[in-house]
């Protein structure tokens, strides 16, 4: 005689092993697709790594060597040399760190007139702001274009980075402003109750806990600006003046099939990037997730 | 006793004033941005349509001849250079949309190391654009490629990709894919969101992990899915640099995107107003197509707690 | 703390007095934009430094614009900025129609160090019968080039010099198949030759129109109507000897497609590493030759369908109407265009445009002598003698509205040397898009 409890004990033993087995079916097929989207993201920059360590002769052998041997680090020497990448890195940088400066100041500081303050036409000129997120920059690149050569500004960096001190871009503001709703209201008015002016609120109780935003905004202006590439194609002519992307443009009409020097001088363009988003990469992902909900 | 009530009212009202102009001094760079970066443009790129304007500063107005000319064919790539786009937009945004959505559904599981995969889907995205182009010219290289040797030597045929007319918009489709990872942490970020309680209720009632996908997962996921539909959407209308370094609008004009043939329009052939009229139809276009999506976005769209 | 703001200001103070120390000496100071890599620019910037040693009132700041030269140009002209002297491409005939830069033909007796009439006949930019931008600052011309130690592996006679016994086309394609090699070793004309795996192509054509336009002429096609008054390259003669250009590729697969071609180096890099053993392309290149390492390399005279044809072209010198200084520009102008003063570049980068430069012996010993780097054996006949005895106009000056016809004929090539449509299919569908545009010859 099967005592009943043990059989059902015994079927829903089984029951969950089954269970069990597919789930374990399951979350290997999750590992074999989560590895081979990886391999999809990473294989091109392998590739272009590997390009970049390997001489011309080596680059055409077919079928293709996988692990350059040995690595010619010569290609960015050769790559550095042939074109001034280095006053190019110096251009990028200086353009980008008065970008993120300007985008940083000037975004939190609107951000924070529209997430605490009480103003006349605020909400105006926020679906304003919202709704300029959707314009194709086509449609204003012209008119910018003519005014700033007008202007005399043409072939500077003016334009480039000017904007940036004026709000910072719609997007920006609107992450900052969310973050800044998540914060209680209550400790900017018991500051303000103790008699801190606005400034004061803003500078020492708000922006201290809203760094992670802020380094999110920073980042984001850091990667905007050193990938641009339509705004110095445009406003900048004068060789010397190049930024990276521009200058790996050059590179590519110049040696157009020498593909070793060509992926040595993309991989040193894309460096600081990288250095950048590892440094950062646990406050952006959380930056996009914010605006991501909220939109 | 009534000095205190008056007085109270005062005091707000001097606060309120207060406020109001800190708001205004706060927001100034950001009001003043969009004054004189978005609507002054705008209003003038809109007179300049009007106008046939070139880089020498002349100009006179012309009425709507600009539109005429793009609109009666007698520019033979403004239809062109609008079909190349629309089929770009067509194949890259569902092809970006359905690879986030599985990357994000993948980073949702229970598995180990998530994070790192997370950083891997990301990492494309921040590679500069001019770089994109050049890592990809050589992986889709027809004779030396990465790609095609993969392809010979899984015995699959290979392909010419963006040296061909015929797949080139494909081949810069396929490739947009690989810097997708907004659109993911976005979705992942929509899918963290959603209650736990609600997955429970569906196991309760006996459904397996298909039917949670398609009854929670999904209805709850359409706001997320809207608004990235709606990002892509406007993202990809707008291509440029793609074509502009990897094939130069070609082979026959194959690739020439709509904002490559008004770049051209505006700082090759130096025909400013033409090339603004050209940026307005394209505004036109993002807003229709926009408004129909939001439209449409009462019938599939599903709200938490109902509109 | 204040000591460094002390020296800021000190700093900034100097900065903003350098630029007005410059102008109190009263020197001529003129901007010139220019294009090329790098052997053109080494010339252009020794050739501008010989300039200013002449001249110790003018400096000139050099504009160099590696790519994007007109959209760049463009720029600084909307910027009320453009330089005072630039190269030019054909856009420069709607610069003349708008204005911007001066009629060559009026300003040209304020320095007369150049004698128009030494200036080869079809040597002139013109927007209208009286309107010129100005003559070629120096002629380029199609050129065959090849590289000896190839022709001597394989067994091969190179290609003749003098112009009377050019190849004929199918001479031109016999020698091209057996120096076209597979990865096996095997040569285009063998019958295990794999098509898919070529290691070493017979020739490369330039595929632009200054690559395949001689052809065309020596088959008796022309771009226009002898009154200019249709697009002809859909006629018969010119449609056999573009589809002839496009068999080498997809036919006898003995020169590499445009998507081959992207895994090509340049022409001289190729030459020498045995990946190409001919090519065709501007003559421009003979100075890279000139500076390629452990390559013997040689010129030829073009193969021919009918009779011998071919070309000089060249840019010109625009000068703008906003220059602060006339005399100034027009005389780096005329420094520059005059040979006499650019040896070095008429030994490699360009050639002569001026008539008595190819039939003054002693000024064709300055540029053309044979056994130099940039001048191989053969030269006189291949190049120059070829070249000016049956000289035609160039498309590129001579057909009104070329730049724009060529932005529509140029892509639709594409599909030819793709092999995916004939070269008669591609004219004829162009032809229906050029016709707006047809305006007649300049000349």
């Amino acid at each position: 005689m099967v005592n009943p409890t043990t059989a059902s004990r015994v079927s829903s033993r089984r029951a969950r092993m089954a269970g069990r087995a597919r789930k374990a079916g399951w979350m290997a097929c999750v590992y074999a697709l989560l590895a081979a989207g990886a391999v999809f993201s990473l294989l091109p920059l392998y590739w272009l790594v590997r390009s970049s360590l390997m001489s011309m002769a080596q680059i055409f052998r077919l079928p293709p060597i996988w692990i350059p041997n040995p690595p010619r680090w010569d290609n960015y020497v050769k790559a550095f040399s042939v074109v001034p990448f280095g006053r190019y890195y110096l251009n990028s940088g200086v353009i980008t760190l008065v970008v993120v400066s300007g985008t940083v100041i000037t975004s939190s500081l609107s951000a924070y007139a529209f997430a605490r303050l009480r103003w006349k036409g605020r909400d105006a000129i926020f679906a304003c702001l919202i709704a300029s997120m959707m314009l194709p920059f086509a449609v204003t690149m012209i008119p910018l274009f003519v005014g700033w050569s007008r202007l005399g500004f043409s072939n500077t960096y003016v334009p480039l980075i000017v904007p940036a001190w004026f709000g910072g871009g719609a997007y920006n503001i609107f992450l900052l402003r969310q973050f800044y709703m998540t914060i209680p209201r209550e400790l900017d008015e018991s500051a303000f109750v103790d008699g801190a002016g606005y400034l004061t609120i803003y500078a020492r109780i708000l922006t201290p806990l809203t760094r992670p935003a802020l380094i999110v905004v920073g980042i984001f202006a850091f990667m905007g600006s050193w990938n641009d590439f339509l705004g110095p194609l445009i406003y900048l002519s004068s060789s010397s003046k190049y930024t990276v992307s521009l200058g790996l443009r050059m590179f590519q009409g110049m040696y157009n099939a020498e593909w070793h020097l060509m992926m040595a001088a993309s991989a040193a363009a894309l460096l600081p990037v990288i250095v950048v988003f590892f440094i950062g990469q646990r406050y952006f992902i959380e930056g996009i997730t914010l605006t991501g909900i909220k939109g | 006793m009534q000095a205190g009530i008056a007085a109270a009212p005062k005091r707000a009202g001097a606060i309120a004033a207060a406020e109001n102009r800190a708001g205004w001094l706060f927001a100034a760079p950001a009001a003043l941005g969009f004054l004189l970066f978005v609507l002054g443009p705008m209003a003038a790129s809109l007179w300049y349509s009007f106008t046939n304007l070139t880089i020498s500063g002349k100009w006179s107005f012309i009425g709507l001849s600009n539109y005429r000319n793009m609109f009666s064919g007698n520019d033979i790539y403004f239809y062109h250079a609008l079909g190349v786009t629309a089929r770009y937009v067509a194949m890259s945004v569902p092809l970006k949309i359905g690879y986030a959505f599985l990357l994000a559904t993948l980073l949702n599981q229970p598995a180990h190391g998530k994070s790192v995969f997370r950083a891997i889907f990301y990492l494309p995205t921040i590679v500069p654009g001019v770089a994109i182009s050049m890592i990809w010219m050589w992986l889709l290289n027809p004779d030396l490629g990465l790609v095609n040797e993969l392809l010979r030597a899984a015995g699959l045929p290979t392909s010419k990709w963006i040296y061909s007319k015929d797949t080139v918009i494909p081949s810069l489709s396929f490739m947009s894919v690989w810097t997708t990872g907004t659109i993911a942490v976005v979705f992942l970020a929509g899918l963290q969101d959603i209650p736990r309680h609600l997955y429970e209720a569906t196991s309760l009632d006996g459904g397996g992990a298909w039917s949670r996908f398609r009854h929670v997962t999904v209805p709850l996921m359409t706001p997320t899915i809207f608004f990235n539909l709606c990002t892509t959407l406007i993202g990809s209308f707008q291509v440029f640099a793609e074509a502009y370094i990897m094939t130069g609008g070609g082979p026959d004009n194959a690739s020439l995107f709509y904002v490559f043939y008004l770049y051209r329009e505006a700082f090759t052939y130096t025909r400013m107003g033409s090339a603004c009229a050209i940026a307005w139809v394209l505004f036109l276009i993002i807003m229709a197509v926009t408004a129909l999506v939001f439209k449409t976005s009462d019938r599939w769209v599903f709200y938490e707690g109902g509109r | 703390m204040k000591r460094s703001i002390a020296v800021l200001l000190a700093l900034l103070v100097a900065i903003a007095l350098v630029p007005s120390m410059a102008l109190a000496q009263e020197q001529v100071s003129l901007r010139f934009a220019y294009w090329g890599s790098g052997a053109e620019k080494e010339g252009i910037d020794k050739a501008v430094a010989s300039f200013e040693e002449a001249n110790p009132g003018i400096v000139v700041e050099r504009m160099h614009i590696p790519d994007d030269f007109v959209t760049k140009l463009n720029a600084m002209i909307a910027a009320n900025e453009a330089p005072d002297v630039s190269y030019s491409g054909p856009w420069k005939i709607q610069l003349g129609k708008d204005g911007l830069i001066y009629n060559y033909f009026e300003i040209a007796e304020l320095d007369p160090s150049i004698a128009a009439d030494d200036v080869q006949t079809y040597s002139w930019w013109n927007w209208s019968e009286t309107e010129s931008a100005g003559p070629f600052q120096a002629s380029v011309t199609p050129s065959l080039m090849y590289n000896a130690d190839m022709f001597a592996a394989a067994g091969v006679e190179p290609p003749p010099a003098k112009a009377e016994e050019a190849w004929t086309y199918d001479e031109l394609l016999e020698a091209a198949r057996k120096l076209t090699l597979d990865r096996g070793g095997n040569d285009a004309s063998s019958p295990d030759f794999d098509p898919e795996n070529i290691t070493q192509y017979g020739i490369r054509w330039g595929l632009g129109w200054n690559g395949w336009y001689h052809l065309v002429l020596s088959n008796g096609g022309s771009y226009l109507s002898e009154d200019g008054s249709r697009f002809t390259l859909n006629e018969p003669e010119a449609v056999e000897a573009i589809q002839k250009v496009a068999d080498l590729i997809n036919v006898y697969h003995v020169s590499p497609s445009p998507t081959q071609a992207s895994t090509l180096p340049s022409n001289s890099v190729a030459l020498q590493t045995n990946r190409v053993a001919m090519a065709i392309d501007g003559s421009w290149v003979h100075a890279d030759l000139a500076l390629t390492e452990d390559l013997n390399w040689g010129v030829g005279a073009l193969p021919i369908l009918k009779t011998y044809e071919s070309f000089f072209h060249g840019g010109s010198l625009i000068i703008f109407k906003s220059t602060s200084n006339l005399e100034a520009s027009l005389k780096l102008h005329n420094w520059i265009i005059n040979p006499a003063n650019q040896l070095d570049l008429h030994r490699g980068l360009w050639i002569p445009q001026l008539n008595s430069w190819y039939t003054d012996p002693e000024k064709i010993e300055l540029w053309a002598k044979e056994g130099e780097p940039g001048r191989p054996v053969g030269f006189q006949d291949a190049v120059m003698r070829s070249t000016f005895e049956h000289n035609n106009p160039s498309p590129e000056n001579n057909v009104v509205n070329f730049a724009e016809i060529d932005a529509i004929v140029g892509p639709a090539l594409d599909n030819v040397w793709n092999g995916t449509m004939t070269a008669q299919q591609a004219m004829d569908e162009a032809a229906e898009k050029v016709a707006p545009l047809v305006a007649g010859w300049t000349y």
